[in-house]
């Protein structure tokens, strides 16, 4: 897993960002799976911050020395 | 009838040096299956009367340096609901079964189609369109037939979960969509049973277990309007050695929780990303 320091302003904008530098990789691994819908990181994934979803969160915005995880969504068994 | 029972198994054991030089009762599983002729007992009441009195049934003899008699006993006496009998769920009843849970409920409600062979250890080309937990608790038969299987063909809702699950010391995720695992996560939490998480998609799996109380699987995956119930499996697949590995690691878990021994996966993800050979700690405290 990779780790990044980023300098924004809320989640959506880190996820931008992430998606930027990022997403070029991951299309490459959807398209070698024989994926051509273009889809975001964002989309396929749990996004914690601060260790909390940010689902169950309502402000985005993000400080100093915020902590992002961002987890691809699993449900397969 | 105990010191009884005492007399018999340890009449047909016979000593052995174990690996380490110590000296140790070993009965064969021919042999624990006539004592149990002998005493009109099943074949697990006759293992746990067994190490009950020092004789180590032989299947178990390489238990026995990691989990001890306490720990086996402690095995043979639990009860660990496997919800879901496909990728994950195969190989977890597989190795439950041979580590000797005394008890296991298997819950799954589908059949085996072809898309299954590349991964499910219970499916093979005779089994197409049978029955997972028929053929899952005839497997287990074949490998330890002290194993007392409930096979439940159910589909898990919220009007069933808790009676599926009554009774089980563990409940272990082999489930394929989110919403069943939050209706499984719920009902361990009602009833007070830890429940091992595992989910896998292409090269990757992620494992946790989550005690009543503690965040669980809301912390992962959120909750809401908008809550996926599926994930990226249903782009990447799931290839043949992810759910073996993941499944592992989940029966490592109920292991630990039965037996006492070692940390658990508690509060914290532990995502498998095989492709890239990496393991990471998620902490959700």
């Amino acid at each position: 897993m990779e780790k990044v320091t980023l300098q924004a302003v809320t989640v959506e904008d880190a996820l931008e960002q992430v998606e930027a530098v990022y997403g070029h990789g991951y299309h490459a691994r959807l398209l070698k799976s024989g994926i051509t819908e273009k889809r975001k990181i964002a989309d396929d994934s749990n996004v914690l911050l601060n260790r909390i979803h940010i689902r169950q969160l309502t402000d985005h915005s993000l400080k100093d020395g915020d902590h992002l995880d961002i987890i691809p969504r699993f449900a397969g068994g | 009838m105990r010191g009884y029972t005492a007399k018999i198994v340890r009449r047909y054991s016979k000593q052995a040096i174990s690996g380490s030089g110590q000296k140790v009762r070993l009965i064969s599983l021919a042999d624990s299956r006539s004592a149990a002729s002998h005493l009109g007992l099943t074949p697990l009441q006759v293992e746990i009367a067994c190490l009950e009195n020092g004789v180590v049934p032989m299947r178990y003899q390489r238990n026995m340096g990691s989990v001890g008699i306490e720990g086996q006993l402690k095995l043979l006496h639990s009860t660990v609901a496997v919800c879901g009998a496909g990728g994950l769920g195969g190989t977890v009843i597989e190795l439950l079964a041979r580590q000797g849970i005394g008890h296991l409920v298997i819950i799954d409600n589908g059949r085996f189609v072809e898309n299954n062979l590349n991964r499910q250890v219970m499916s093979d080309e005779e089994v197409l369109r049978k029955s997972k937990v028929r053929i899952a608790a005839g497997r287990v038969s074949r490998i330890n037939s002290a194993v007392v299987v409930r096979a439940l063909s159910a589909y898990i809702d919220q009007s069933n979960i808790d009676s599926l699950l009554k009774g089980a010391d563990v409940a272990v995720d082999a489930l394929d969509s989110l919403d069943t695992r939050l209706t499984v996560e719920a009902s361990c939490r009602r009833l007070k049973i830890p429940f091992v998480h595992g989910a896998i998609a292409g090269f990757s799996g992620q494992v946790m277990t989550i005690l009543p109380g503690d965040k669980g699987l809301a912390a992962v995956y959120g909750l809401g309007p908008g809550r996926d119930t599926r994930g990226i499996e249903t782009i990447t697949g799931n290839p043949s050695a992810t759910p073996a590995i993941i499944a592992a690691w989940e029966v490592q878990e109920v292991v630990k929780l039965i037996t006492g021994t070692g940390s658990l996966l508690r509060d914290r993800l532990l995502f498998l990303d095989f492709a890239g050979g990496s393991l990471d700690e998620i902490s959700l405290v």
